[in-house]
């Protein structure tokens, strides 16, 4: 554990470097506040509420995403999987004593808490400029599991962009996939929009996915919409989502290793 | 060069750059289906909005999917024609890449702009009509040849703003060294302004978004063609920025040539 530790702790030392697409990500939490204060200051002046929101329930929901995707710095593992793959550079990884699936794991979670204190700068002052007031109405134990929800969260995104990036030792070309599954997961992870706005079905059926745990859960948790009940339940599939994901990937790199060149094209 | 010249030499990049992206079979829809997936979830998005609410700032639910479709349609226009050549532009002043178009016979902008045509982003065009026309039949419009033919002609100069817009910003690495800033500042913006229609944007926002960086007029202009609400000065305002910003993106350029440093001085 201790090398992967050391990697983490470079990781996010090396943030420092790269002081502008920080800047820019925190911004980024900015822009979707201002965003919904737009769009939803609009729709909340025909009605008072929209499925349970008024606005400024709405925009603290909108608050919490926005902090928890521009802390998540794990779509970078597959898009560096599949550059490095393509590019016949992702044989370092092979010969150093470590696992590539932690190796990357401890990368992304080390930028993730580098990111994660500018973005609750920005969040800070999003929640000063556009008067949002977190209630935190959630009794302790729904926010304890709000927390565990974020944390492993980010540990499942990784999980879940290596499986995505080991793809490039089978197809090359994912680059175009990388964008595609990005909206897709955008959608379900609640980060446009609350996943309550869905039909019930549709929702129930997304609970089962690890994606909804990953931003809309934490989010409905820490504004007081939803209780310990759901939260628990949620923490118990993106347990069951990552075990399942960190075996699968052993396995697919395993199998799917044999197939790299090292050459590059 | 000549009209018909200029023609002969864009369809002499496109036949080469279509040789070159044959070679990624599986990418060669890529932009298609990445674009696609993302103004799809964004109908999505909207529909389950449109659920809740019967208007958002005035603007009834057939008049947003008329929005979305056009942004679609502006957005794969430029992937079409000059997107992919364009984003290119800051490397090729940062690392001396310029000087290779400058020696050469013809525009240097023709060149930059249509050596990379993205033949695979045409069947966003087709799905942008589609959400276009979907929208017309929810807002009951009856479309007469007319009326079409203004609004694929407002389209179209819309298409131009949003490729001067992309000119000019990547024109400014010619003075300073900011080409991820720039990348950063475009998406930022555009992320935006496809989600929020210009009639929803007061105040120093209006400003902001209708007169200095005009990303609110592009989609919203045409959607208020084809759905009748289009004023004449709306009309005349919106073909006078479009000059105005084609003008200056084309001084801008012609500009920044004469700072052209290359890397090696």
């Amino acid at each position: 554990m201790k090398k992967y530790f050391a990697i983490a702790k470079t990781a996010f030392k090396a943030q420092i470097v790269y002081r502008f697409d920080v800047a820019m990500t925190a911004l980024g939490t900015l822009w979707k506040l201002l965003f919904a204060w737009i769009l939803w200051g609009a729709i909340f002046q025909g009605q008072e509420s929209v499925s349970g929101f008024d606005f400024g329930g709405m925009l603290g929901y909108y608050l919490v995403v926005s902090f928890l995707s521009s802390m998540d710095q794990s779509s970078g593992v597959s898009f560096e999987l599949n550059e490095r793959i393509r590019g016949g550079t992702f044989s370092k990884f092979m010969v150093l004593p470590a696992s590539p699936q932690l190796q990357f794991m401890a990368q992304s979670l080390g930028a993730s808490f580098y990111y994660a204190l500018f973005a609750l700068l920005a969040a800070l002052l999003g929640a000063l400029l556009f008067q949002i007031r977190m209630g935190f109405g959630a009794e302790p134990a729904a926010l304890l599991c709000a927390f565990c929800l974020s944390a492993l969260g980010l540990v499942f995104m990784v999980s879940y962009h290596f499986f995505v990036g080991l793809l490039a030792f089978k197809f090359q070309e994912i680059n175009f996939f990388l964008h595609l599954q990005g909206n897709l997961i955008a959608l379900a992870t609640g980060a446009m929009l609350p996943l309550s706005l869905l039909p019930k079905t549709v929702l129930e059926l997304l609970n089962l996915l690890p994606f909804s745990q990953v931003g809309y859960l934490p989010a409905m948790l820490l504004t007081g919409r939803a209780g310990l009940g759901e939260g628990l339940k949620g923490l118990l599939v993106l347990v069951l989502w990552t075990a399942a994901f960190l075996a699968a990937n052993r396995l697919l790199y395993e199998r799917l290793r044999v197939q790299y060149d090292g050459v590059g094209i | 060069m000549s009209f018909l010249r200029s023609l002969r030499f864009v369809w002499l990049l496109t036949k080469l750059r279509l040789t070159r992206q044959m070679v990624f079979r599986l990418s060669f829809f890529g932009s298609f289906f990445a674009d696609g997936a993302l103004f799809l979830t964004q109908m999505l998005a909207f529909e389950l909005i449109y659920g809740q609410v019967d208007g958002i700032g005035g603007w009834s639910r057939g008049q947003m999917m008329i929005f979305i479709g056009s942004f679609s349609m502006l957005n794969g226009l430029s992937m079409l024609l000059c997107f992919f050549g364009l984003i290119e532009l800051p490397r090729k002043i940062r690392e001396g890449g310029l000087d290779l178009y400058l020696t050469k016979p013809g525009s240097p902008l023709l060149r930059i702009c249509f050596e990379s045509v993205d033949l695979g982003s045409a069947p966003l065009l087709l799905l942008s009509g589609l959400i276009i026309a979907r929208g017309a039949a929810l807002e009951g419009i009856a479309v007469s040849l007319p009326l079409l033919l203004g609004f694929i002609g407002l389209l179209l100069a819309m298409a131009l703003l949003y490729c001067d817009m992309e000119l000019i910003l990547r024109t400014i690495p010619f003075f300073v060294i900011a080409a991820d800033a720039i990348n950063h500042l475009e998406g930022d913006m555009l992320t935006l302004n496809f989600k929020i229609p210009g009639v929803l944007y007061k105040g120093g926002f209006k400003l902001l978004f209708c007169f200095a960086l005009p990303y609110g007029l592009m989609a919203t202009v045409p959607t208020e063609a084809l759905s009748g609400v289009l004023k004449p000065q709306g009309l005349a305002y919106a073909l006078a920025i479009v000059a105005g910003f084609t003008a200056f993106a084309l001084w801008f350029w012609r500009l920044g040539l004469k700072n052209y440093k290359s890397a090696s001085s």
